[in-house]
């Protein structure tokens, strides 16, 4: 357990001096790389740093408080958010649309630049237009191709009232 | 041939056997306590399928010890003290200042709060004559069990004084400051030797090489980690794995060139590369086990105050992952799970180094080099236990358990003492481990009342008057496991277990749940029992029928009975270049997985049966290698194991791996043991080589290296970005995004929540959510509840595959999940494309 033991093995020494040439040869393979090749740089950059995962969380700001029912032809108010998780500044599109079917009728539409880490929160007033009782309408981003949604039905007309 | 302490080479010649060694030696007159274990000429059973011959020492007549030379006292430095007490001030400025330095602070704050305290007890003179392996194990275990307990009495003290956060930084720090301070006193009053006086001018070059090749799988398998959770490839893991693998060759091979505190710092290193490849995965938490794990520590940081009345589970009453994560946490100032990811692997790393240490009392250097390979190639060393940092901490008190019984150092008594204060460490620290390591005692216990019954008593155990410091061979200590030490350990189980947190219920009523509903298995290595079909058929017509009068609560019977959800195989990795070459010259890749698993499975089990054998008939013919008390505890590991095959949740779903693994640290010199004999019959002078290419062979199957290359097998989460631990316990970003955001919903535990398994990886950890209260029930499609949130990700977005698990019968199933069901009549409320949360 101590050197003692050992002080009657013939041992070599290290040769430090050729593990300091390597470990510097090594070092600046890597800078000069780094500096030279953008893919030494990038291969890198994925192994000692944490990368940028690029999406687009998009949801309802209340999902408890959407409307389950709604008057046929009466407005209703959505609160949808988007938030930039890209990494980078993206143009958002989000298109609202309505339709009892797989069909489905654009209702409204906007379109903003958001910048990387924020979150576009946006409050609309639509009105729905389905033939029939069960309802849904879609708030989706094309260009990520993500959407979110939900069901309702139409209150009779006698209910209404 | 014997084998001396550097190695297995052959060592002085010495005279036949010509009766029990050391039996002529009276313990009384050696000199022992004093000179450290490895300068003794060699391990006290050596080469253990070779007759030992007694010493030549042993035939000389005792000799008195010689009279001390008192040297004149050396007068320590006092720079390594100033530079102490200089770094301890820096820390407190930064720890009550919130100065949040990266690198230093976690680096100086992890010093202060486990190195330093563990240093000054490894300083003291406590640990005379113990070897560096167990003197390290013994601080880190005190300084672990100093901080739990005193962690545990500041939470109970402080509230009463007015102060209702005792786990918060400043209380923390003042806590570890008290802590130092007083180990500092206690050194000054009590000096022992450091023994680790390691010069850089007496490096061998074999020993350099060696520590940099260690010290670079360690920083191959971070930026392997790093790499792959970017979604590169595994090339740089695979590079550390294999680097692993040429370490333990040449560690073989050069035993007798290397300093075994050397070869103990490389083992330390070589263990947290592997446990690091698999741990860092992922940015957040990931694993199965973890994710409860995080859940408890997150709700003790919340509440800077740890209270059964936050959360009553049985993962709350451990201490190890409650007010010891916290008290690191508050001072290391890193993201929370790299508490986990980072410093636990750090702290369960020196477990092997401790097996060694095991090892080593009764084995020569090279059977306990191969031992420890064994330990850290047992796959769930580093598949599995990165994400049981509970059982992490509880396997090193098991560890400290273990060397203590075993100490030749000490006596009867202090062994007893030590092995109850460790076993407090295990008991607050994981209640499943301390089942299992009771289980094992109380099994020891009987196995030498049995061979005590049918034998006769042990004569190297008879009690021999003698002076506590006089060391004995390991061999022939007395046995320290005892019915007083096995009802000193239940009462406290009792204890903690029943008393202070009331866990040991919920416990028993697993096991005699278990006992009662008749869920026996015979299946080895947790096969499963019943097929996917079968575990898909009973859960769909269970749920139906649990439904009872509540229809209306569910999507309708008469839509959800009738879609389908087919299971699922798991897909095997394709074949790369290599495998496809090795396939095209006719040896079936696929097969040959299979086979070396089944062969790796089974292979060390016969092993360890030969070896056992071996020491019995040693034993018979009158060689004593390991003594009765080993022999005896590793039949009561293998009995707990058995008991765990037998009766999965006889322990808390502990398993028969985890027991093995739990086992490994008493029989993986004996695994080694059983090997060496069946070559010698073999192959004679080539047994031992042929021993050592079989571990390396073994790692490199369990390792997944070599199935990794050629393809054809299960993906592994330390290589892979896809297979079974990916899908079922990697969290992604958008993963994270999307629990976040189900966190800010209002009143968002007023419905119910569902998922696809493993649940518990969507519970709320953060700082402002976590709370404790939430429960995730599965989102299979017939218990789908109609107002419930149901969050499905990967894999089920994109490859529409899903999990389910059903505990009565232990099945995991993948199944294909219809998300048109839910499209149908649930509101897609959140998506990030690839997380979407339905309302």
């Amino acid at each position: 357990m101590t050197n003692v033991d050992f002080e009657d093995i013939p041992r070599e020494q290290p040769r430090w001096g050729w593990w300091l040439a390597g470990i510097g040869l090594v070092a600046a393979i890597l800078v000069a790389g780094s500096v030279l090749l953008p893919g030494v740089r990038h291969q890198l950059a994925v192994s000692v740093f944490r990368q940028n995962t690029p999406y687009t969380p998009l949801g309802f700001s209340d999902a408890t408080a959407l409307p389950t029912t709604a008057v046929r032809g009466k407005p209703i108010q959505l609160s949808f958010f988007i938030t930039n998780d890209e990494g980078k500044p993206v143009s958002y599109q989000y298109v609202v649309a309505s339709g009892s079917a797989a069909k489905l009728a654009s209702l409204t539409s906007a379109t903003k630049t958001v910048p990387a880490g924020t979150t576009w929160k946006v409050t609309t007033t639509v009105t729905p237009k389905c033939e029939q009782t069960a309802c849904r309408v879609q708030v989706s981003l094309a260009q990520q191709n993500e959407s979110i949604d939900f069901n309702f039905q139409y209150k009779s007309a006698k209910k209404a009232k | 041939m014997s084998y001396d302490n550097r190695g297995w080479a052959p060592a002085a010649p010495r005279r036949p056997e010509t009766g029990r060694p050391e039996a002529r030696r009276p313990a009384s007159r050696q000199p022992e306590a004093r000179q450290p274990e490895a300068r003794q000429p060699g391990p006290w059973q050596p080469g253990p399928w070779q007759p030992e011959a007694r010493r030549p020492e042993s035939r000389q007549p005792p000799r008195r010890p010689a009279p001390s030379v008192q040297a004149p006292p050396e007068e320590p430095s006092v720079f390594p003290a100033v530079a102490a007490l200089l770094l301890a001030v820096v820390v407190n400025f930064i720890v009550l200042a919130k100065v949040d330095v990266p690198v230093v602070r976690p680096a100086l704050g992890f010093w202060y709060i486990v190195i330093f305290p563990s240093y000054l007890i490894y300083a003291t003179a406590a640990w005379r004559g113990c070897s560096i392996s167990e003197r390290l194990g013994y601080s880190v275990g005190a300084a672990l069990l100093l901080l739990m307990l005193v962690g545990l009495a500041m939470n109970e003290l402080l509230p009463a004084g007015g102060l209702q956060r005792p786990l918060d930084a400043g209380p923390v720090i003042i806590t570890s400051d008290i802590i130092n301070v007083s180990l500092y006193a206690l050194r000054r009053s009590y000096p022992g030797q450091v023994g680790l006086h390691i010069s850089i001018a007496d490096f061998g070059r074999e020993e350099v090489r060696l520590l940099a090749a260690a010290a670079l799988t360690v920083v191959l398998a971070v930026l392997g980690a790093i790499r792959l959770n970017n979604g590169e490839n595994a090339d740089l893991t695979i590079a550390a794995l294999a680097l692993a693998a040429v370490v333990g060759i040449f560690a073989v091979r050069w035993l007798r060139v290397t300093r075994e505190p050397l070869m103990l710092l490389v083992i330390y290193l070589v263990s947290l590369s592997l446990l690091l490849t698999t741990s860092l995965r992922g940015w957040s938490i990931t694993g199965h086990d973890i994710q409860q794990e995080y859940l408890v520590f997150q709700l003790t940081e919340a509440h800077g105050h740890w209270s059964m009345s936050y959360d009553s589970s049985a993962y709350y009453a451990c201490l190890s992952i409650t007010i010891l994560p916290t008290e690191i946490g508050r001072i290391v100032n890193v993201d929370n799970p790299y508490v986990y990811k980072f410093f636990f692997q750090v702290i369960f790393a020196l477990v092997p180094v401790m097996a060694y240490g095991v090892s080593r009392r009764y084995f020569n250097r090279g059977i306990s080099t191969l031992g420890a390979a064994y330990f850290v190639g047992f796959p769930t060393f580093f598949t599995d236990m990165p994400f049981l940092n509970r059982q992490e901490i509880s396997l090193l008190f098991v560890a400290v358990g273990v060397l203590a019984a075993t100490n030749t150092a000490w006596s009867w008594r202090r062994r007893q003492v030590a092995l109850v204060v460790a076993g407090v460490g295990v008991e607050i620290s994981h209640y499943s481990t301390m089942y299992v390591f009771l289980g094992t005692l109380g099994i020891a216990m009987v196995c030498a009342w049995g061979i005590h019954l049918f034998v006769g008593g042990d004569p190297s155990s008879v009690p021999i008057r003698v002076r506590h410091r006089h060391r004995r061979p390991a061999s022939r200590l007395r046995n320290a496991v005892t019915l007083g030490l096995v009802s000193g350990l239940i009462g406290v189980i009792f204890l903690w277990g029943t008393l202070a947190t009331n866990t040991t219920g919920q416990v028993l009523n697993d096991g005699s749940g278990a006992l009662t509903s008749g869920a026996i298995s015979f299946s080895g290595f947790g096969s499963q029992a019943v097929t996917p079909v079968e575990a898909i058929q009973q859960l769909r017509q269970s749920s139906l029928k649990s439904r009872g009068n509540q229809e209306d609560l569910y999507l309708p019977a008469a839509t959800v009975s009738k879609v389908a959800t087919p299971p699922v195989d798991q897909a095997l990795t394709p074949l790369t270049k290599l495998g496809n070459a090795v396939n095209s010259v006719g040896v079936p890749v696929v097969a040959l997985n299979a086979l070396v698993r089944n062969f790796v499975a089974y292979g060390e089990q016969l092993f360890l049966g030969i070896g056992l054998l071996h020491l019995i008939i040693s034993r018979r013919r009158g060689k004593h290698l390991v003594g009765r008390q080993f022999f005896c505890l590793c039949i009561g590991s293998i009995g707990m194991i058995a008991a765990n095959t037998v009766l999965p949740s006889i322990s808390a779903d502990y398993g028969p791996l985890r027991a093995f693994q739990q086992g490994l640290l008493f029989f993986a010199p004996i695994i080694v043991l059983g090997s060496m004999t069946v070559f010698e019959l073999i192959l004679r002078s080539w047994a031992r080589m042929a021993s050592c290419v079989l571990c390396l062979g073994i790692f490199l199957a369990t390792s997944t290296l070599v199935p990794q290359l050629l393809g054809g097998n299960l993906a592994e989460l330390n290589l892979n970005n896809s297979g079974l631990y990916y899908d079922l316990y990697y969290m992604t970003p958008q993963d994270n995004s999307a629990v976040s955001w189900l966190g800010t919903q209002p009143k968002v535990l007023t419905y119910p929540i569902q998922a696809s398994f493993l649940q518990e990886k969507y519970m709320f950890t953060s700082q402002q959510h976590v709370s404790g209260e939430e429960v995730i029930t599965d989102a299979y499609p017939t218990l789908v509840l109609r107002n419930s949130w149901v969050i499905l990700t990967h894999p089920t977005i994109g490859d529409d595959n899903a999990f389910t698990f059903t505990p009565e019968n232990g099945a995991l199933t993948e199944y294909k999940y219809p998300t048109g069901l839910l499209n149908e009549y649930k509101n897609l409320v959140y998506t990030d494309g690839t997380a979407v949360i339905y309302k």
